[in-house]
C-alpha cells in the first residue's frame, strides 16, 4: 500500500479514528489494533511475505527470551550468533544471493573454471531490511544486558511490524519505539498537528520535487552517453535533489503517521544537505541507519577509542558494509567504502568536523559556511552518480563525461528544468528558514488564519504540481 | 507500564480536533476552488501557462475540437455510412472529403490520444447525433498503454456536450488531472479559450490535414511495457455495445513509421493482443503495417502520416476494405491503387 495512495489516506484515517477510540481500551487491546492495522498494510502488498514478518517476530522473541535467561556467557553468544545467522541469512538470501552467486561465477570465470550455479527470480520482501535490523538490535540489546525481553509478545510484534516504519524505516531502537509501545499514549493535540504538518510537507518534497525530478534524471541516466556535459551535470545535481526528497519525503510521512498516534520516532534526516564536512552530513542523513551502523558494528569493532590507523579500518568496514546494505551491486560498495575514504581527513585530524549549528542565530550562512556546504554537497552529488549506476564503469564514464564533453547543450526541456528549479529552490529555501524545527510548516505564526493559508498553499501546490504517478520510493526497494 | 490503569475520556481534544479538522477541509476546499476559479476564468496566457506547469488543461482547446464538435450537431438528422473513431491517427489519417468523392459518407470523430475509455463515452454521447452502419476504429497500441486522461481533458473542453459521465469519469480516472479540470470547466464562466495550430487544417467531416514533412532521423518512440487492462476491457465492451446497436466493427491501425526493434517487441506483443481480442468477438482487424512500409517523407512525425501519406494511403486503404467485404466500401467508385 503506497503512502501516496487514496487508499491509504483511507486506512491512516481509519486507523486514526479506531486507535484514539481505543484510548480507554487496555493497553494491550489499542496495541493489537495497531498490530493487526500494520498487518494488514504488509499483507495489502503481497501477503505471502506476511508469513516471513510474523516467523521473524516469532523467532527472534523466542530467541531473545533464551538469551536473557541464559546464564553462560558461551551459550548466550552462540543464541545471539544463531538470530544472527538466521536474520542476516533470510535477508542475505533474498537481497544478496544473485549478486554472491554471479560475483562467484565470474570469478571462477576468470580463472577459467566454469561452474553451475544458477541465479534465482528473488522478489524481495517489502521491508526485510528494516525489519531485520531491528529485530537484530532487540536481539543485540537483550544480549548486551541493556533491555529486559517484555512479556508482552503483542507489544514486541507492534514494535517490528509498525505499519509507519515498516517500508522504508526510520530503524528505531526497541529503546525508544518499543518503550513507547509499552507506555500509554496521550492524545496530545499539539503533537498530532506535528504529525500532519510533517506529513503533509513530506507530501509535498516526494509528489512535487522528488516526482518531478524523476523525469529529467532518468533520462539523462538512460541515455547518458549522447548528453552533454552540462546536462549531466544537472541529471547528477537532480539525482542528489531527488533521493533526498524522495527519501526524507518518506520518512516525514512516516513520522507524521507515527506522531499522530501518539509516538515520538527517531529524526531520521535533519538538513543534510546544510552540513560543511562529511562528517556532519553522515549525522544528518539517514540517521537511524547510520547510528545503527555505528552501536553494531563501527563500536564492536573497537570504535574510536584506538589507533588512528584502526579507526580508519573500522570505519571504511562500516562503510563499506552500509553501502552493501543498499543492495547487492559493486556501485554500493564502492559507494560506502568512497565515503569511509572521505571521513579520512576527519579521522586524521587534517580537517574538523563541525558539531556547532550551521548560521544559528543568523538569517544567512557565513561564506566560509557557505562554501563548505557547497563543497561537501559537491562530493555527495559525484558519490550518488556512482550510486544511481548501473556498474561502476556507467559510473566512471558518467563522471568523465561531465568535463570531457562538456558544452550547454540540452536535449531535456528547458521548461522542465525552470520549473523544477522553482520548486526546488521554494523547498531549499523553506527548509533553510526552518533548519532547526522538526519540520519547516512547523509555522509560528500568531494567526491561525496565516497558518492555515500557509498550509494550504502547500495542499494545493502539491494538488496543482503533484506527479501521483510514481508511487514507489527509491528506498523502499533497499 | 501498568496497562490497566483507565484514564478518564479526554472529550475536549477530541471535540476541538474535529472542529478544527473541518474548519480546515472547509477552509482548504474553499481556497482550491478559488484558485481553479481565478486560472479557469483568467486571461488565455495565464491559462496557457498554468496548463504547462500544472499539466491540467484550464479552459483551453483547438480548433479542431470547436470544429468537430460543430459539425457533429449538424449531422443530428443525417445517417453516415462509416464513423471514424480513435486518437489522432483517426483523424490525421481518414480523410472524408475522399470518401466522399468515393461516395462513402464518413465523419471522423477520433480524439487526441483518445483510448478506448473515451472512445466509448465518445460514442454513447454522440449516438444521438451520429447514426452510421460502420464503425472503424482505430487502435494504435499504444492507447492500451495510456490512461485516458489527456483525451479526457481534451474531450471536457472541447467537446463537452458530447461526454457523458464527466464527474464520475474524473473520480474513475484517478488522476489529480481530471479532477481539476472537471472541478475549472465547472466554474469556468465562459467558454474555452480556442487555440489554431499553424500546421494543422480542419477539413470538413473531421479530418485534420497536416501537409509537415518530419525529420524522423532515429525514431525515439516508446512504447511502455505496462499494459493498461481498463482498456481492452473498454474495448470489448465497445464492441459488445456496437455489436448489440447492430453496428459493423472494423478495428485497424494506421501506417506508422519504423520503430526501434525494441519498440517494435512491444508494438507486436500489444498487437497481438488486439487480433486475439477482434477474434473472440468476431471483428474484422487489419493491422497495415503489415502491408505498407512508408518512407519518411510520408509523416511528419514520429507518429503520424502527412497529406502526402495520406493520399498514398486512403486508396489502399478502401481496396482493403472492399476486399474484406466491408459494407460501405463494397460499392465505393475509385480507380484501384
Amino acid at each position: 500500500m503506497s503512502p501516496l495512495s487514496l487508499v491509504f489516506l483511507i486506512f491512516i484515517s481509519s486507523v486514526f479514528i479506531g486507535y484514539w477510540t481505543l484510548r480507554n481500551a487496555s493497553l494491550r487491546v489499542q496495541n493489537s489494533f495497531l498490530l493487526i492495522a500494520s498487518y494488514f498494510f504488509y499483507a495489502w502488498g503481497d501477503w505471502r511475505f506476511l508469513t516471513l514478518l510474523i516467523a521473524n517476530s516469532i523467532i527472534t522473541y523466542l530467541l531473545a527470551r533464551a538469551i536473557a535467561n541464559q546464564a553462560i556467557p558461551g551459550r548466550k553468544k552462540l543464541l545471539l550468533l544463531l538470530g544472527v545467522v538466521f536474520t542476516v541469512g533470510i535477508l542475505a538470501f533474498f537481497k544478496y544471493y544473485n549478486f554472491f552467486a554471479d560475483s562467484f561465477v565470474r570469478a571462477l570465470s576468470l580463472l577459467g573454471i566454469s561452474s553451475n550455479i544458477h541465479t534465482l527470480k528473488l522478489i524481495l520482501p517489502l521491508g526485510i531490511s528494516y525489519f531485520t535490523f531491528k529485530s537484530l538490535s532487540f536481539m543485540i540489546e537483550v544480549y548486551r544486558g541493556k533491555l529486559s525481553v517484555t512479556r508482552d509478545v503483542v507489544a514486541y510484534f507492534t514494535y517490528i511490524g509498525f505499519f509507519p516504519q515498516l517500508i522504508a524505516g526510520p530503524i528505531d531502537r526497541p529503546s525508544t519505539l518499543l518503550t513507547q509501545i509499552e507506555t500509554r499514549r496521550q492524545m496530545d493535540l499539539p503533537a498530532i498537528y506535528l504529525g500532519a504538518k510533517q506529513g503533509l510537507w513530506g507530501l509535498f518534497k516526494k509528489l512535487v520535487v522528488a516526482n518531478a525530478l524523476v523525469k529529467i534524471v532518468d533520462p539523462i541516466f538512460a541515455d547518458y552517453t549522447s548528453r552533454s556535459g552540462f546536462e549531466l551535470m544537472i541529471g547528477a545535481i537532480f539525482y542528489s535533489i531527488e533521493i533526498y526528497c524522495d527519501f526524507s519525503g518518506y520518512t516525514d510521512i512516516a513520522n507524521g503517521c507515527a506522531r499522530i498516534l501518539g509516538f515520538h520516532p527517531i529524526e531520521n534526516f535533519t538538513r543534510p544537505y546544510f552540513s560543511r564536512d562529511i562528517g556532519e552530513f553522515w549525522r544528518r542523513w539517514h540517521i537511524s541507519l547510520t547510528s545503527w551502523f555505528r552501536d553494531y558494528i563501527f563500536y564492536p569493532l573497537g570504535g574510536g577509542l584506538i589507533s588512528r590507523w584502526k579507526v580508519i579500518r573500522n570505519t571504511l568496514i562500516t562503510f563499506t558494509v552500509s553501502g552493501l546494505w543498499h543492495g547487492a551491486n559493486w556501485t554500493f560498495v564502492v559507494w560506502g567504502f568512497a565515503h569511509g575514504m572521505l571521513m579520512v581527513p576527519i579521522i586524521l585530524g587534517i580537517q574538523k568536523t563541525h558539531t556547532k549549528k550551521v548560521a544559528h542565530n543568523r538569517m544567512f550562512p557565513k561564506w566560509n559556511d557557505l562554501w563548505q556546504m557547497a563543497l561537501t554537497l559537491s562530493l555527495v552529488t559525484a558519490l550518488w552518480v556512482v550510486f544511481r549506476a548501473d556498474s561502476i564503469t556507467q559510473a566512471v564514464e558518467y563522471l568523465t563525461r561531465c568535463f570531457t564533453a562538456f558544452d550547454l547543450h540540452l536535449l531535456t526541456s528547458k521548461r522542465d528544468i525552470l520549473r523544477s528549479l522553482v520548486v526546488v529552490g521554494a523547498m531549499f529555501i523553506l527548509e533553510w528558514q526552518k533548519r532547526e524545527a522538526h519540520t519547516p510548516l512547523d509555522l509560528k505564526f500568531r494567526s491561525r488564519s496565516v497558518r492555515w493559508l500557509f498550509y494550504t498553499l502547500v495542499l494545493i501546490t502539491i494538488l496543482l504540481l503533484g506527479n501521483f504517478n510514481e508511487s514507489a520510493f527509491l528506498y523502499g526497494q533497499f | 507500564m501498568d496497562s490497566s490503569k483507565i484514564e478518564p475520556p479526554l472529550k475536549a481534544p477530541q471535540i476541538r480536533l474535529i472542529a478544527d479538522l473541518a474548519l480546515f477541509a472547509i477552509f482548504s476546499l474553499s481556497s482550491l476552488l478559488v484558485v481553479c476559479f481565478l486560472i479557469v476564468n483568467s486571461p488565455p496566457f495565464i491559462r496557457r501557462l498554468a496548463s504547462a506547469v500544472t499539466g491540467v488543461r484550464w479552459g483551453m482547446t483547438t480548433a479542431n475540437y470547436s470544429n468537430k464538435a460543430t459539425e457533429v450537431k449538424s449531422l443530428q438528422n443525417d445517417s453516415l455510412d462509416v464513423l471514424f473513431m480513435g486518437s489522432s491517427h483517426a483523424y490525421r489519417t481518414f480523410d472524408t472529403q475522399f470518401f466522399d468523392s468515393v461516395g462513402v459518407r464518413a465523419f471522423n470523430l477520433g480524439t487526441s490520444a483518445e483510448t478506448p475509455i473515451n472512445s466509448i463515452q465518445l460514442l454513447t454521447g454522440t449516438s444521438h447525433y451520429l447514426k452510421a452502419r460502420t464503425v472503424i476504429l482505430e487502435l494504435y497500441p499504444r492507447v492500451f498503454t495510456m490512461d485516458g486522461v489527456e483525451a479526457y481533458m481534451n474531450l471536457l473542453n472541447g467537446m463537452n456536450e458530447y461526454l457523458p459521465d464527466q464527474a464520475k469519469t474524473a473520480f474513475l480516472l484517478r488522476d489529480r488531472r481530471t479532477i481539476l479540470c472537471y472541478l475549472g470547466r465547472r466554474l469556468a464562466l465562459g467558454e474555452p479559450y480556442v487555440t489554431r495550430t499553424k500546421t494543422d487544417v480542419y477539413v470538413k467531416g473531421g479530418f485534420v490535414r497536416n501537409d509537415m514533412i518530419g525529420k524522423l532521423g532515429n525514431n525515439r518512440l516508446v512504447i511502455p511495457e505496462k499494459v493498461n487492462e481498463a482498456q481492452f476491457e473498454a474495448c470489448s465492451q465497445m464492441i459488445e455495445v456496437l455489436q448489440q446497436r447492430k453496428v459493423e466493427m472494423v478495428a485497424v491501425i494506421v501506417p506508422i513509421p519504423a520503430l526501434s526493434p525494441e519498440t517494435k517487441v512491444q508494438y507486436d506483443k500489444l498487437t497481438k493482443r488486439i487480433a486475439e481480442m477482434c477474434r473472440i468477438h468476431h471483428v474484422k482487424f487489419i493491422d497495415f503495417n503489415q502491408f505498407v512500409s512508408y518512407p519518411a517523407e510520408y509523416f511528419y512525425d514520429a507518429d503520424h502520416l502527412n497529406y502526402t501519406g495520406v493520399q498514398a494511403f486512403l486508396p489502399f486503404f478502401t481496396q482493403k476494405m472492399r476486399d474484406m467485404n466491408v459494407h460501405p466500401f463494397s460499392h465505393a467508385m475509385f480507380e484501384e491503387p
